[in-house]
């Protein structure tokens, strides 16, 4: 069950993320009822546990929500029934329930993606698959202080809460306490970007020396990991072209 | 204000990976040109960014309820043209972190808050040349810009991909309605910012650009 966490992440990441723009490219609804047969394939082969993807849903489920109510009411074609002057159209209720598998579906891929990749693995393999330098290592950078300002955001709550103070109902006096917390936590950040940006300079970050040290080392593949992708490639090439086929007939 | 996995053609996704790498790369370029130091900016973009993430999760009263912050036009004051990149990974976190947004609608996603971020310091430096003591209104409009914007583009984006079987005149009252539900959002930002503006001016005043 572990088939996706051993899968090199050089050939999951660009892999996975092709069959999800693949799957963004199905219109067709009878093709899209094949994405939630793959989309299933796959979360069950990664062992992800289902309360987390279900966790996950919680976000688009809102803006779904109102798509779907949209489309519905506001479709033309021929009228599914009548609740007194709202009209269900059929097309917009194909195009809705078009929409909310497709949307779940490829967010299921992107879990499967997302919680397979430890944070480490991901921002090291990403330099060599063409993004710039530069982008990886404010991701590197931004994931490590996202803990250590959380840590500053939870303490300053905590010593808040210890002394005694609430915030209370009235809308100035919450202001008056998420300003200046929020502030903080700025002033914070910057002066800690300083020190950051000191210790760079100090390990001669920007060098040439430094960036061969850094330069991107191609991993040793193993036959699973060609056949998996070479699987998912296939499937995401053959949607493309049956969504083609079947816009063309 | 995200746009999830799923909503856009494909076409779209591909157009929004283009423009966000266009600009990246502009703002990248123009950011190194000001300060001569990437090994600054990169720290400049990942702490801050990282500052930004954790800010989000405060709320903002707005009865009768509470919202995240945006903090697009804030992102735009603080960070000039790095924000545009530490939007683009901060994106990227909330989709990885929380599934907000998505990885397929990150391009387009990064291009209406990033693009919004630099709308929104745009008009904050329009503002504060007219006068230095303006702090107050060149932040609300900053903070307001950058909701607006970033609505706007979303919005339009969503109505230009739905399909020609849609009714017109419902796509128009759409776009109407869900701007008309982020006004006060923008509203509550624009204080939110003015107010943090005013904060840093007095307590750390080269924070701002």
């Amino acid at each position: 069950m572990r088939v996706f966490e051993n899968w090199e992440t050089t050939l999951k990441i660009p892999g996975l993320f092709l069959l999800m723009m693949a799957m963004a490219f199905i219109r067709d609804q009878h093709l899209i009822f094949m994405l939630p047969c793959i989309a299933a394939i796959l979360f069950i082969a990664s062992g992800v546990p289902l309360s987390l993807l279900l966790s996950r849903f919680r976000a688009p489920v809102s803006f779904l929500l109102f798509v779907s109510v949209f489309l519905i009411l506001f479709s033309e074609g021929q009228a599914l029934f009548r609740i007194g002057p709202v009209i269900l159209r059929s097309q917009g209720a194909i195009l809705a329930l078009n929409t909310c598998v497709r949307v779940l579906s490829i967010i299921t891929v992107g879990i499967v993606m997302i919680t397979t990749t430890p944070l480490s693995d991901l921002s090291g393999k990403l330099k060599g698959m063409l993004i710039p330098h530069i982008i990886v290592d404010i991701g590197i950078m931004t994931g490590r202080y996202i803990m250590v300002i959380g840590e500053d955001y939870s303490k300053m709550t905590t010593a808040r809460k210890l002394r005694g103070y609430t915030p209370g109902k009235s809308i100035a006096r919450r202001f008056g306490v998420i300003v200046p917390t929020a502030a903080t936590l700025l002033i914070n950040g910057f002066q800690q970007s300083e020190r950051v940006f000191n210790a760079m300079r100090m390990r001669g970050y920007g060098s040439s020396a430094a960036d061969e040290d850094r330069s991107y080392v191609l991993t040793r593949l193993s036959r699973s990991d060609v056949i998996i992708f070479l699987a998912i490639v296939t499937a995401s090439v053959l949607l493309i072209v049956l969504e083609i086929a079947v816009e063309t007939s | 204000m995200h746009i999830p996995d799923g909503m856009l053609p494909l076409e779209i996704c591909i157009a929004g990976y283009a423009g966000t790498a266009a600009l990246t790369w502009l703002c990248i370029k123009k950011a190194n040109s000001s300060s001569e130091d990437t090994a600054r900016v990169v720290s400049r973009a990942s702490v801050m960014a990282a500052a930004f993430f954790v800010v989000s999760w405060i709320h903002i009263p707005l009865p009768p309820v509470s919202v995240h912050p945006v903090l697009a036009g804030l992102m735009g004051i603080l960070l000039g043209w790095v924000s545009f990149p530490a939007i683009l990974v901060g994106l990227f976190f909330q989709a990885a972190m929380f599934g907000h947004g998505g990885f397929t609608t990150l391009g387009v996603n990064a291009l209406s808050m990033g693009g919004a971020a630099l709308l929104s310091w745009g008009m904050y430096r329009l503002l504060r040349r007219q006068g230095e003591r303006n702090i107050l209104l060149s932040g609300f409009v900053a903070g307001f810009a950058g909701v607006s914007f970033a609505v706007i583009a979303v919005g339009s984006v969503l109505i230009l991909t739905i399909p020609a079987y849609i009714n017109t005149e419902a796509e128009v009252s759409a776009v109407l309605a869900m701007a008309v539900a982020h006004l006060p959002l923008a509203l509550a930002e624009g204080v939110f910012t003015a107010l943090v503006a005013r904060f840093l001016l007095r307590v750390k005043p080269d924070m701002l650009l």
